[in-house]
């Protein structure tokens, strides 16, 4: 247990509807999923006093905060990399909050994934990063694309486990299950076969279109406050037991192709391992696990790296049905960002909340540790959630 | 006349479904002159069309015209237009605000092949007008047209859709110019000796001066001993395929796809991100040895290139002067249907862009338009110099077609879409496979491409003669 085990909770989520077309600014987008979160907690924008995002989010916290109508602001933080941001925004809440620093602190992710810039489209001369040289080791090649970068890693880690495309499509399957029953989710009422996910054509080998998440538009935003206060507050406290981020060695963002193990995840059990201590529970303890799924090898690595399996196992798991709702590990009620939206993992944060309090549309039974991941092949994050 | 804009979607929704003017006959029956004509200009020496006693022996039983020729049969040629409705839709988009115009597709198929002394004669219906479009030229109209080729015994012979785009360029000819470039590298005093090395045809590695340990990608520190001296080496080029993806979708324009892109493990201990080429994507093999050299991608772009091993030494290094043009060998004897294989990849043929090349083609097929002829016409509109008409881009694809299945394969069809013009001075590629094979059938893919980017993307159906036949 350390410090910030159980100092801090999610004490309220928000979030606009998903689509393809919000038809509306992202800053709209962030202050619409923000007042949700707050009214979900029984509080308003004047009791805000921080606000986290994610590097890649384009609304200022000060521009939302003017927006909503806040107060003075005692606290303010952007957490990098991409989709690894995603519990690494909750950490930096939580250690505001556990610090004493902020009372009630908003984190949020907003934005027209599919209407606006589509990271599908690639980043040449889009994404403005501080790092240009490290893309200009790949652009001119013809990798622009978040599924270029993870082919890479993607083919050497079947090569070296033997896992398949079909292991990969029935992950696929799993979570368009999950997301065929929720009715927030793009593809509610529509599950998909393992015979469509093999016919469906290749993106970046081995890559096919429904190993890829979805491009969204929309808004997802959580409360964090301290513990003591959310006991007072609306809904049920979901306790942040641990909350970490990782960098592994020799890490770049995306591209971390220099190592000498490629199908491995080190930064992320950099984080496996500080979440286990914080909370300190082992990995068999976890009864719901919402892993982040831009692409589904993603996940498969996952399941390895927070040590739910050994090495090259993850794909026995998934064919021995351990993600399915009443399996040993489901994983993604919600149906992911495969099934449910792409909102960068921030609508995970909000599913893991929902299994703590109870109300999920896949509700899985007797949640004591919801364990919910960030970004893969990135610098990333992980949460554990628990009930007060 | 200018029509309000009500009165103008009213009389083109007249004019929709409707014949141009009555049917039209060709100047001139199918002769040998012409298709001799033709066949010079886009360098066909098919004896199908050329060589009467060799013809009479073959399956064709004597002389054939080529199939592309189909629409030259019956273009006026230099005698003025008729007054038919396809002028008064022509004037009236003009008058709407679409001045120019460019053909965009083309869609032949052949109801059989022609033989001289055929005469033919044209039905065409105004298929259909789309409605405004942004198009990478501007603003336009598709105006699409349904021809219908008839012998004089009523026969129909062959059939044509041909879609035009008419748009409002303003600059329209220095956008087909722009030639999409490869995203480049951005410079640091970090990666600068890495750039050097390659404007060098060198692949360097940066080696720390102090522990001498090899890094990639440069970095200003060792991360050993924190050491900021540092030198390099010069890759061997050697590696083995530590991992590789093939990139399909989305296709960025100044990359062919399928596009191989390799993670190699040099010989040297570091690794590399390249792109793999003069390789098939399904021979790839986590583990192959490979070959790495500089090559100059696009012009001022060099960059490191992986081949499979042994392959380098077979070309040309970047360096060398310009190879001749490929010609890949015209077949004499017909491919037998059942010698084909889906996937199977036809030899590259590169047609080098001239003046004189591009007007022979043009007047060979009837095609008097201005900017296919007189520079200062094609000048007008944008463009540097005169530029392929796309009967002579459809008399390429035919030719390569059947260069590739032999003189006895009798196209069906041949479906193209035009995108970046052939200017003299430029080099067109013709590359192609076969996508499918159904019966007698074999369908091919088939892309030309010049330096600024796809000339033409297509398909062409041709039949093949069966097993055994002789």
């Amino acid at each position: 247990m350390s410090g910030l085990a159980g100092r801090a909770a999610i004490a309220g989520i928000g979030q606009t509807e998903f689509s393809k077309r919000s038809g509306r600014s992202e800053l709209q987008l962030a202050a619409e999923c923000t007042l949700a979160a707050l009214r979900d907690a029984g509080l308003g924008p004047r009791d805000v006093d921080g606000f986290v995002s994610f590097s890649l989010d384009a609304v200022d916290e000060i521009e939302l905060a003017r927006t909503l109508g806040c107060g003075d602001l005692t606290f303010f933080a952007v957490v990098p990399h991409g989709g690894g941001a995603a519990c690494g925004v909750v950490q930096q809440a939580a250690m505001a909050v556990a610090t004493g620093v902020a009372d009630v602190v908003v984190c949020w992710r907003a934005l027209n994934g599919r209407s606006g810039q589509r990271y599908s489209q690639g980043v040449a001369g889009q994404i403005v990063t501080t790092d240009l040289v490290h893309w200009g080791w790949y652009m001119p090649h013809g990798l622009f694309t978040p599924a270029s970068w993870t082919a890479i890693v993607a083919r050497r880690y079947l090569h070296e486990t033997g896992a398949t495309s079909e292991d990969l499509g029935r992950i696929a399957v799993t979570l368009r299950r999950h997301a065929a029953r929720n009715p927030n989710a793009f593809f509610h009422g529509r599950p998909l076969t393992l015979e469509e996910h093999q016919a469906s054509r290749f993106i970046a080998e081995p890559l096919r279109l429904y190993d890829c998440c979805q491009e969204t538009d929309g808004g997802v935003a959580v409360v964090v406050t301290s513990l003591e206060r959310a006991r007072d507050l609306a809904q049920p406290p979901a306790v942040i037991r641990a909350a970490a981020v990782g960098a592994g060695p020799d890490q770049e963002v995306m591209t971390s192709f220099y190592r000498d193990d490629l199908a491995e995840l080190p930064e992320v059990r950099k984080v496996a391992a500080q979440l286990w201590a914080q909370a300190g529970i082992a990995p068999s303890d976890v009864s719901c696990a919402v892993l982040y799924d831009a692409f589904t090898p993603n996940l498969l690595m996952q399941l390895e790296a927070y040590g739910f399996c050994g090495r090259g196992e993850g794909k026995d798991l998934v064919r021995e049905g351990w993600l399915e709702l009443d399996g040993r590990l489901p994983v993604n009620p919600h149906g992911g960002q495969i099934g449910e939206a792409y909102i960068h993992g921030m609508n995970g944060v909000a599913e893991g909340v929902r299994q703590i309090r109870g109300g999920s549309v896949n509700q899985v039974r007797r949640v004591e540790h919801v364990l919910v991941t960030a970004g893969t092949g990135v610098p990333t994050s992980g949460l554990v959630l628990g009930p007060a | 006349m200018r029509l309000a804009p009500e009165a103008l979607e009213a009389r083109l929704a007249e004019l929709v479904g409707r014949e141009i003017g009555p049917p039209e006959r060709g100047p001139d029956p199918v002769n040998a002159p012409m298709i001799r004509h033709f066949c010079e200009a886009v360098g066909d020496e098919s004896p199908a069309y050329l060589d009467a006693s060799w013809a009479a022996r073959s399956r064709h039983r004597g002389l054939v015209a080529p199939p592309a020729m189909l629409q030259a049969w019956v273009l006026r040629g230099l005698r003025p237009a008729p007054k038919d409705r396809l002028g008064e839709l022509l004037a009236l988009l003009r008058e709407a605000g679409y001045p120019d115009v460019v053909a965009t597709d083309c869609e032949q198929t052949y109801d059989r092949l022609l033989r001289p002394g055929d005469h033919l004669t044209l039905r065409t219906v105004i298929g259909s007008v789309s409605p405004e479009k942004a198009t990478g030229l501007g603003p336009g109209r598709f105006v699409e047209l349904r021809l219908a080729f008839h012998t004089e015994d009523g026969d129909r012979v062959g059939a044509q859709r041909f879609r035009l785009l008419l748009f409002r360029g303003a600059g329209a000819g220095a956008a087909l110019l722009e030639r999409p470039r490869r995203p480049h590298a951005p410079a640091s005093p970090d990666t600068a000796f890495f750039a050097e090395g390659l404007a060098a045809g060198e692949i360097r590695i940066e080696r720390c001066g102090a522990c001498g340990r090899l890094r990639h990608p440069p970095r200003p520190m060792c991360p050993a001993c924190q050491s900021l001296e540092r030198g390099f080496v010069v890759a061997s080029g050697r590696g083995t395929l530590h991992s590789f993806t093939v990139l399909h979708h989305p296709a960025f324009p100044p990359f062919h796809y399928p596009l191989a892109v390799a993670l190699v493990d040099l010989e040297e201990g570091t690794r590399l991100v390249a792109g793999l080429v003069e390789v098939e994507p399904d021979a790839v093999t986590i583990g192959m040895a490979v070959e790495g050299e500089v090559r100059e991608v696009e012009e001022g772009l060099p960059l490191p290139v992986f081949v499979p091993a042994g392959g380098r030494a077979a070309r040309p290094t970047a360096a060398a002067a310009p190879t001749a043009p490929r010609i890949p060998p015209r077949r004499t004897a017909t491919r037998r249907v059942g010698d084909v294989v889906a996937g199977d990849a036809l030899p590259p043929l590169d047609v080098p862009l001239t003046v004189t090349g591009i007007v022979a083609g043009a007047i060979a097929s009837r095609d008097y338009q201005d900017v296919h002829h007189d520079a200062d016409a094609a000048r007008r509109q944008g463009l540097p110099n005169v530029f392929m008409n796309i009967l002579t881009t459809n008399g390429y694809v035919g030719r390569y077609a059947t260069d590739w299945a032999g003189p006895e394969a009798v196209l069906r069809a041949v479906a193209i879409r035009l995108g970046a013009p052939n200017l003299p001075g430029d080099t067109m590629t013709l590359t192609g496979r076969v996508a499918s094979r159904e019966g007698d059938e074999v369908t091919l893919a088939v892309e030309g491409r010049n330096a600024l980017g796809p000339h033409v993307t297509g398909t062409v159906r041709v039949a093949l003669p069966p097993e055994g036949a002789r």
